[in-house]
């Protein structure tokens, strides 16, 4: 009587590679002062913009697609918003997610940055270089998965 | 030759490219040995599937081998990569142990066969047949596994099995498309009209509990694991459908609410979208555990009533409020509502099928039938909402989130009911 997983419900070790590689490819952009074409592998391009979609589903006051996958989502990537600004209310986390996906979905446009675009791009190396620890460290967690014993109370 | 400190700085560091390759080999090796002569079609088909995704990872990983640079570091990409790839081969090993126990010598042919034709009397497949195998599990219960959605929100990642877009269009389906076309490019003839032009589109693994193989009287239980599949078959699902979401969706600030009610003002946002990220997921366990009852009762009528009744029974007494912190419906709740729709005259109506017989000339259905009404009527009895709980809660904050979570299965409840009874294109059941 039992499902096993929530469909499209996934913890943080599933972006784990793709936030390595956003982080090390925007570090050389923030280095570079500018966006550069075809920097990002498209596969792990595509995988950043669905991660941002998926968020910003559940960031504005619209039912997602999939509440649980969204809100899941959205959740990490708050955390992540927040391991900065640790009091950011609902709408801080949604404008500056907002910032961020504006900003991702424009990197294949090779252009020099203003100052306020180099500080949102700044906060998406850090958004991601975030998103990296948390999903190895989700990883070694599921790895070694810790089983709780019959009979234990868990709450 | 004797490595050089950096070599050796190197070979401590990084993951080791070699035993991931031997582990994509291996596995390899283990899903070659799953053939048409010892198990069925269906897990054979499964396994064809895994097989093409294990295949490319290997290819992958040759390709991010360097013979000459055998202790190089690896770079931060290809680190990560070696445990992402591995992480993919990980998985798809442990799912072997699904093929290896749907053997006939552990699964009975009859339940397969019984679960083939009752799938293929109900399941809608307007993008092809789907395949579902049956299989015992040590744990006393039953469980459903997406396969399907697994395979496509876990395995098949564009960032880590394409991450350069050389497979084409770069969404998991196409992905999988395009590495069954491959892995079956040197396949016989036969071999490919056999396996099809394209993978299975939608591959479910319905366990059992093994202690129960024998106990046919048990076997409708499956049903309910064959209603989730029904359920996950549409995109999006149909416990997901936007109506049922428009009516079940708690808004976060309604959890802020609460929270602060038990807490306090200022209770920090992590805390609050943490509340409303669990409450909104026991919501949605709950709406599929009931929509998965309401199919199987649809699929199973009476039988799957009894079945589940006496599961239940034996598991636990009725404590538990409507809602498990986990989402699961309570006992009393879910076989309430079963047993609902199996009487409501829109729905089962099984009161009706009783009258039916209710006159016939043999002593023998008449006995059966008035003893059915009987238990039935006990039943009304024993799962009609009683006002106040027994026992007082040691967490106020806990039952007030349960409420809110129990008030959107509420709201969401006739929706469920509608797409059960007849799906949006009327086509279900």
């Amino acid at each position: 009587m039992s499902q096993t997983v929530s469909v499209g419900v996934v913890g943080p070790s599933h972006w784990a590679y793709m936030a390595s590689v956003m982080a090390a490819k925007l570090q050389q952009m923030v280095d570079a002062r500018r966006t550069i074409a075809g920097q990002i592998p498209v596969g792990v391009y595509r995988d950043a913009r669905e991660f941002y979609k998926l968020v910003l589903e559940a960031a504005g006051d619209r039912t997602p697609a999939n509440p649980p996958a969204s809100i899941n989502a959205y959740a990490l990537a708050a955390d992540a918003v927040r391991a900065v600004s640790a009091d950011a209310s609902r709408a801080d986390v949604a404008a500056t997610l907002g910032r961020q996906q504006a900003l991702l979905d424009d990197l294949e446009q090779p252009r020099a940055l203003s100052e306020e675009e180099l500080r949102t791009l700044s906060s998406l190396h850090v958004f991601f270089l975030w998103l990296k620890r948390e999903g190895e460290s989700d990883a070694y967690e599921r790895g070694v998965g810790y089983e709780v014993p019959v009979g234990f109370r868990t709450r | 030759m004797p490595l050089d400190a950096a070599q050796i700085t190197s070979l401590a560091a990084s993951p080791s490219l070699g035993a991931v390759t031997y582990q994509a080999a291996s596995l390899l090796r283990q899903l070659a040995r799953i053939n048409d002569q010892e198990y069925l079609s269906e897990a054979c088909q499964i396994k064809e599937a895994f097989e093409c995704i294990a295949e490319h990872v290997l290819d992958q990983l040759w390709e991010m081998h360097a013979p000459d640079q055998l202790f190089e570091a690896l770079d931060d990409s290809d680190f990560s990569r070696t445990q992402a790839l591995g992480r993919i081969i990980h998985q798809l090993h442990s799912f072997l142990r699904y093929l290896w126990a749907s053997s006939p010598r552990q699964s009975p042919p009859g339940i397969q066969s019984a679960l083939k034709l009752l799938t293929k009397l109900h399941f809608p497949c307007p993008n092809g047949d789907p395949i579902c195998l049956v299989r015992p599990q040590w744990k006393y219960n039953l469980t459903y596994v997406p396969m399907t959605a697994i395979l496509r929100s876990n395995v098949l990642l564009p960032s880590v099995l394409d991450p350069n877009g050389t497979l084409g269009p770069s969404d998991p389906d196409s992905m999988l498309l395009e590495l069954w076309r491959r892995h079956l490019t040197d396949a016989s003839e036969d071999e490919r009209k056999k396996l099809g032009a394209a993978p299975p589109p939608h591959v479910a693994i319905l366990s059992f509990a093994g202690l129960d193989t024998d106990d046919t009287l048990s076997y409708p239980l499956l049903a309910h694991e064959l209603g989730h599949f029904i359920d996950l078959s549409p995109l999006p699902p149909l416990s997901s459908s936007p109506n049922v979401n428009n009516a079940a969706l708690i808004p976060e600030e309604e959890v802020r609410k609460v929270l602060e009610q038990y807490r306090g003002p200022n209770v920090p946002a992590r805390d609050v979208t943490a509340s409303h990220k669990a409450t909104v997921d026991r919501v949605f366990v709950a709406l599929r555990e009931i929509m998965a009852d309401l199919l199987a009762t649809r699929m199973m009528g009476f039988g799957y009533f009894a079945a589940h009744s006496e599961f239940l029974k034996i598991l636990a007494a009725w404590p538990q409020p409507t809602l498990t912190p986990s989402g699961y419906p309570g006992i009393k709740y879910r076989l309430g509502l079963v047993l609902e729709h199996l009487l409501d005259p829109d729905g089962c109506d099984f009161r009706s099928f009783l009258k039916q017989h209710a006159a016939a000339s043999e002593p023998v259905v008449r006995t059966i039938v008035e003893g059915l009404d009987l238990y039935l009527s006990s039943w009304e009895k024993r799962v009609a909402p009683v006002a106040t709980p027994s026992v007082a809660s040691t967490s106020p904050l806990g039952d007030a989130l349960n409420q809110l979570a129990v008030a959107a299965v509420d709201k969401a409840h006739g929706e469920i009911v509608k797409l059960a009874k007849g799906g949006p294109s009327g086509t279900l059941l």
